[in-house]
């Protein structure tokens, strides 16, 4: 029954005080963040974002975004972090936000709906949130720069767009803009629209002791002593899966884990490169290293997280072995087994058939979904009308009586 | 302008100059503007350092300058028209101007020398390494130890104790190092032969380090600290700018094998269990967190 109050409650109330407009009811609704999804609310979200003939669409363009966002982390400088942090916002997005095609855009003015305006925004918010902060028009001049787009050339508003907020300029239509400044616009009205649907949870970026799943990889792998060619390999793994919507299922710190129980099964010989460390434990000590891992007990990570990402990660590489990283990094046939590299994770997949992974009981019937207020597609109109409050899961206790005389 | 005005209006900059870096830019752009007079104008850095009335504040700007300034001078000096100007007089007066910002046992500045210093040191081909780890350290020697039993004061530290020859450059990182250990005996002195005080401490107090009628301007008043403060933390953000920067090759389509080796594997060790238990509980509030998330029990 306590799941039943967790739920989001876009219930009408009318305003606190009765006296000013007694007659009108304010929307109003309460969001606690909830940043991790098992796989079947996120197929669900999909299902309402994404239209089914452009589920393929939806791939091809996060592949293309992923290229796009990578380009420009690296002419900035940024770190990885960065990187990840824009992909799990970009993906977040979409989840509450129908998905658009390229192609539909045909109109040159709405760009909130352009997946690149998005990706701007998201790697504009990342990079506050990273603290690695670069001003708006660097990122954008360079996004720009990318996809061919001259930003000083003059266009003509058009009336019909006035939909960010519609609070300036209503007669100044006739006005004219550079594209840059349109872009702006549009990023700065995504920008707020991203903090409504991250539900202004800033946990999953850089907290102060808590980091990215790249750099706890590393940090977990120093801890078991791991060598450098395993510790490169896993972290290869990591770059593989910063596109993938994992970051949406469970926290950084079981991924890095997942990675690492995956590498330590593996232990890929032929690793290229360009470094030659020389302090190689044998496979008898790895196997040692895996047996002895305690998830919980050295990591505080449960068990059943790990899993969940264990299989994950094979199935991605199973399915998108010849897009990955790793097929960069290793010679196309594993010399140990003969075959082509995708049979190991195959092979490992096999032993690992009975893991027990996340629990979707209230997940599993498309009617409990639709009961669940919070995985709807974000109606942004009730903040801006009414009120919007959001707030962490560790704080809903302060709330809870006032939260349950709204629910009642 | 001639060399004399440049000179004249060049240390009225200097006298006036505030952290902010636009500010410092500029007038090491007035420098190079005028470098033919550099005869003239690199006087007026060195009487600036040496000038009994000029507080410290504006002494820490001072050094802070001169990095901005040999920073300028090799950029300028990638087009023909410049050599190196102000470098090599820079260099020879390094040590003399330690002493100056970090002037008797007062070693306010030493953070902000060190930061400076060290970007200098870049520019040259002069390995510096050791001094810059060493100032990292516990300097305090067995004798030290004897001599703070003794309540002694610490010798002062003056530019002959440097007698044998060595590179400029050099003998400023051996200064500094010296006076940091200064520093850290004279803290260790303080701690060991002063009372503690337990009572509460008004902000006129802790602030009242300077007598209205007294003009040491190696003391600072309460404005002063607090726009030191305010610099300080100016100058912090600064450099957060620039901490997070990953270099990686123009032609690499994906990532590469240095970027794990320079900013992750030759960063990251093992945690000390004691920042491994902090760690591991602050895991422990995600997970709360991450458990409320799912609508099922997890774990």
């Amino acid at each position: 029954m306590e799941e039943e109050k967790r739920e989001t409650t876009p219930s009408v109330m009318s305003p606190a005080d009765p006296g000013s407009k007694a007659n009108q009811s304010f929307p109003s609704t309460t969001q606690i963040s909830r940043p991790y999804f098992t796989s079947s609310e996120i197929s669900y979200l999909h299902s309402k974002s994404i239209d089914d003939n452009h589920k393929t669409q939806y791939n091809r363009t996060k592949h293309q975004i992923y290229q796009f966002a990578f380009q420009i982390v690296k002419q900035l400088k940024f770190p990885l972090r960065v990187l990840a942090t824009t992909m799990n916002y970009y993906q977040r997005f979409y989840l509450f936000n129908k998905f658009h095609p390229k192609e539909e855009n045909v109109d040159v003015v709405d760009l909130e709906r352009d997946p690149y305006i998005v990706t701007v925004a998201c790697l504009f918010l990342a990079s506050k949130n990273e603290d690695c902060i670069k001003k708006l028009k660097d990122i954008q001049t360079v996004a720009n720069k990318l996809r061919d787009i001259d930003e000083n050339k003059k266009v003509k508003e058009l009336p019909t767009t006035s939909s960010n907020g519609g609070n300036s300029n209503g007669n100044g239509s006739n006005s004219t803009y550079t594209v840059a400044d349109l872009q702006r616009k549009s990023i700065m009205s995504l920008e707020f629209k991203l903090l409504q649907i991250i539900k202004f949870d800033f946990n999953n970026g850089a907290t102060l002791s808590i980091k990215s799943s790249d750099e706890l990889v590393t940090q977990f792998c120093k801890k078991l002593d791991i060598n450098y060619k395993l510790s490169l390999f896993s972290w290869l793994i990591n770059f593989d899966l910063i596109s993938s919507p994992l970051c949406l299922s469970i926290p950084p710190h079981c991924i890095a884990l997942a990675i690492i129980i995956i590498a330590l099964n593996l232990k890929p010989k032929e690793l290229k490169m360009t470094h030659e460390l020389v302090d190689e434990e044998d496979d008898e000590q790895l196997n040692e290293k895996l047996e002895t891992i305690d998830s919980y007990g050295d990591f505080r990570c449960p068990e059943v997280l790990v899993n969940e990402g264990i299989i994950y990660i094979l199935d991605y590489y199973i399915h998108q072995y010849s897009h990955s990283i790793l097929n960069q990094y290793l010679p196309h046939i594993d010399a140990q087994t003969g075959k082509e590299q995708i049979f190991k994770f195959m092979e490992l997949k096999s032993r690992f058939n009975d893991l027990k992974i996340l629990n979707e009981y209230s997940c599993s019937s498309r009617a409990s979904l639709q009961q669940d207020n919070y995985l709807q597609l974000w109606d942004y109109s009730v903040p801006s009308k009414g009120t919007g409050r959001f707030m962490l899961g560790n704080k809903r206790r302060r709330f809870a009586k006032e939260l349950d005389e709204a629910i009642s | 302008m001639d060399s004399f005005e440049a000179a004249t209006q060049f240390s009225q900059i200097l006298r006036a100059l505030t952290p902010a870096l636009p500010n410092l830019v500029r007038a090491a752009h007035f420098a190079l503007k005028y470098s033919e007079s550099e005869d003239y104008l690199f006087p007026s850095i060195v009487d600036i350092l040496h000038d009994k009335n000029i507080e410290i504040n504006t002494k820490s700007t001072i050094f802070q300058f001169i990095e901005v300034l040999v920073n300028e001078s090799f950029y300028f000096s990638k087009q023909p028209k410049y050599n190196y100007p102000y470098i090599q007089s820079i260099k020879e007066a390094l040590p003399q101007m330690i002493l100056c910002v970090l002037p008797g046992t007062n070693n306010a500045n030493i953070h902000n020398v060190y930061a400076s210093l060290k970007s200098i040191t870049k520019h040259f081909k002069i390995e510096c390494t050791s001094y810059i780890e060493e100032f990292d350290s516990d300097l305090l020697h067995e004798q030290d130890l004897e001599s703070l039993e003794k309540d002694l004061p610490f010798p002062d530290v003056n530019l002959e104790d440097e007698l044998e020859f060595v590179d400029p450059l050099v003998s400023a990182w051996k200064l500094l190092v010296r006076k940091k250990r200064q520093s850290q005996y004279e803290r260790v002195r303080l701690l060991k032969h002063n009372e503690v005080i337990n009572k509460e401490i008004t902000e006129d107090d802790v602030f009242n380090i300077k007598e209205k009628t007294d003009r040491a301007p190696d003391r600072l008043s309460k404005r002063q600290i607090l726009a030191r403060m305010e610099d300080d933390r100016e100058g912090h953000k600064r450099s957060k700018e620039t901490l997070w920067l990953v270099n990686r090759p123009v032609n690499s389509t994906y990532i590469t094998e240095d970027e794990f080796l320079s900013h992750y594997w030759n960063k990251y060790n093992a945690l000390t269990p004691e920042d491994d238990k902090a760690f591991l509980s602050s895991l422990e509030e995600l997970n709360a967190l991450v458990g409320d998330s799912y609508k099922d029990k997890q774990f």
